[in-house]
């Protein structure tokens, strides 16, 4: 069946991963009601993108991830690849030899080498033979871990374990890379080295840049990306890049002791709402009230001995902003 | 259309079904030689069984007559034979259904441990990851009974080349009916402790009413009817068979162990290749 020139034109332009209307429920049990993960979700990614699902737990990136990495399939609306719906076998088929996934847990077997995983790997994507002595080296170069090909992966540490898991998603070279909480376990050492370098393997082939979808919940990650989608609820709240959300906000954040009930009450008369996030008490100050009321504000709570931090935005803030609830305060939440 | 645009979604190679299959179950084998201590208790239990349950019961066990009705093939050897050598079947059994068993719960570590996630996402055909599931755990429960195998010269049985290959497949076919079952139950369960709980549940009346432990002719009443109604009995007579042991209906044995394995390999295929949610 040939294609019509009003078709080429739609895929040729069409983005690498489309959804429209997506919904996925789960039932309720006797402890917890039914919830929908995913309601009526729409989003558009283009080819050669970073695009980082943000949201707290809950929020439905972990859904929304088995379901672009086909492990689940939504009640309704539809996943499009370049234009071509999933639903169809030849598709699915395509598509999956495009994806790369890494999920929370290392796809790998403890008890097999590095070279063993990922020789496994290359078979199941049909990669055979020297070619597949090839790939395993290329990857191993790429990621540094030439040394550790015949190693188990049990005796390795937890970053190394994470780059020879990033090797296996990269080995077939896929020209769309879903990491889903790939950083969880990591130190901040580990965890900044290992975006680093997903950072340098992206660009590495200038002429088509990997597509890379990435759900985290800590904003310093979240900042790495192009556009940032902020999820809450099983819905998709807002959008752009860490600058435009930043800039969004337009708020100047104050934050102090959340136990302080004279913060409260400071903040309470100049009429300024605040929200309690962990430990801190976060007050945004938006550009009407600044620079007086800032100021004011500042000197107030000196005079009360309160400790605080006047800050810039950040994506926490234009989180907290657009959903009115807070990202969970983790290693990278600070701005 | 579908197929020219596809071909620019990847340039990757289409993943053929069979070296999936195979690089999975060399995955199986080489696991499994990684773990010498499961290698070990799945022999050692076994003829730990059948040493204390032979000599336990060497002096009170009686060969039962069949009835007129059961008996097709049964020699004068029945009254000879002796009590070690009527459990050592029974004892291949075990080890068969408890190998192949675990074999199949492995399907619930991979899931934890992240490894079933990356190969569901790769394009690798999904009765591939069934069947490489159902080999490789067919492939080690046979081998590790295999190494028992030889014990039957021991108790001087003459059993030629024929015997061993037809116990063998014996062994194989039952391994694979029970990795079938072992495979659906462990796509539903999703722990370790309740699989063990529910494979012990089901698992060990199924072997004690096989005929392993005592004689299908000499059970009675509500006992027989279970016995006969279950898969693993017919297996464990093919076993005797094979072996030159005296058992009835041998026609009938083989043919319910052959379609015991073609019944786990259709359990093991649905569960896996339909089971998964997918677009």
């Amino acid at each position: 069946m040939h294609s019509s020139p009003e078709q080429h034109e739609h895929t040729a332009h069409a983005p690498i991963l489309q959804v429209e209307n997506l919904v996925r429920s789960y039932k309720g049990t006797r402890r917890t009601p039914a919830r929908r993960a995913v309601d009526s979700l729409s989003l558009s990614i283009e080819e050669g993108e970073w695009v980082a699902l943000l949201g707290p737990n809950g929020s439905g990136k972990s859904t929304l991830v088995r379901i672009l990495a086909t492990l689940d399939k939504p009640e309704q609306g539809r996943v499009l690849t370049s234009g071509h719906d999933l639903a169809t076998k030849a598709q699915l088929a395509a598509y999956r030899r495009a994806l790369g996934v890494v999920f929370q847990h290392a796809g790998l077997d403890k008890l097999m080498t590095v070279r063993e995983n990922l020789a496994a790997q290359a078979a199941l994507h049909g990669i055979r033979g020297t070619d597949a002595a090839h790939a395993i080296d290329r990857v191993a170069a790429m990621l540094t871990i030439a040394d550790r090909l015949n190693d188990r992966v049990g005796t390795l540490s937890g970053g190394l374990a994470r780059r020879c898991d990033l090797a296996r998603a990269l080995l077939p070279q896929p020209r769309l890379l879903i990491l889903d909480e790939a950083t969880t376990g990591l130190d901040h050492d580990a965890r900044i080295a290992f975006l680093d370098q997903l950072a340098a393997l992206r660009t590495a082939d200038q002429s088509c840049p990997m597509t890379i979808i990435m759900t985290t919940h800590l904003m310093d990650e979240a900042e790495r990306a192009c556009r940032v989608l902020m999820l809450h609820e099983g819905h998709l709240v807002c959008e752009g890049s860490p600058q435009e959300l930043r800039e969004r906000v337009g708020a100047t954040s104050i934050r102090c002791p959340a136990s302080s009930t004279q913060a409260e009450t400071i903040f309470r008369e100049a009429g300024i709402p605040t929200t309690v996030r962990g430990r801190e008490r976060i007050a945004l100050a938006g550009p009407a009230d600044q620079p007086n009321t800032i100021a004011e504000l500042a000197s107030k709570l000196a005079l009360a001995g309160i400790a605080f931090q006047i800050a810039p935005p950040t994506l926490g803030d234009a989180y907290l902003e657009a959903t009115g609830a807070a990202l969970t305060q983790q290693n990278g939440d600070s701005p | 259309m579908t197929s020219a645009h596809t071909s620019t979604l990847n340039a990757a190679p289409n993943s053929s079904g069979f070296s999936s299959a195979f690089a999975l179950t060399r995955r199986e084998l080489v696991r499994i030689t990684r773990q010498p201590s499961r290698l070990i208790a799945s022999i050692a239990t076994p003829l730990i069984i059948w040493l204390l349950l032979g000599s336990g019961f060497a002096e009170s066990f009686r060969p039962p007559t069949p009835t007129p009705t059961l008996s097709t093939s049964l020699d004068t050897a029945t009254d000879a034979l002796g009590y070690g050598a009527y459990l050592l079947p029974g004892m291949l059994t075990m080890t068969v259904l408890f190998s192949s068993i675990f074999g199949a719960m492995s399907l619930i570590e991979d899931r934890h441990e992240g490894f079933l996630q990356s190969v569901l996402v790769s394009p690798a055909p999904r009765w591939s990851i069934a069947i490489s599931k159902l080999l490789g755990s067919a492939l080690i429960a046979t081998v590790q009974a295999m190494i028992i195998l030889p014990a039957v010269f021991l108790l001087g049985n003459a059993v030629g080349p024929l015997g061993l290959t037809l116990s063998s497949l014996a062994l194989f076919c039952t391994a694979l009916g029970i990795a079938g079952i072992g495979l659906a139950a462990a796509w539903w369960v999703d722990s370790s402790q309740g699989f063990h709980g529910v494979m012990n549940l089901v698992l060990l009346p199924m072997w004690l009413l096989s005929g392993s432990v005592f004689p299908l002719e000499g059970a009675s009443g509500w006992m027989r009817v279970i016995m006969m109604a279950n898969p693993v009995t017919w297996c464990t007579k093919a076993l005797h068979a094979s072996l030159g042991n005296p058992a009835t209906d041998p026609a009938l044995a083989w043919a319910v162990t052959i379609l015991f394995a073609c019944l786990g390999i259709a359990l093991g295929w649905v569960t896996l290749g339909r089971g998964v949610r997918r677009f």
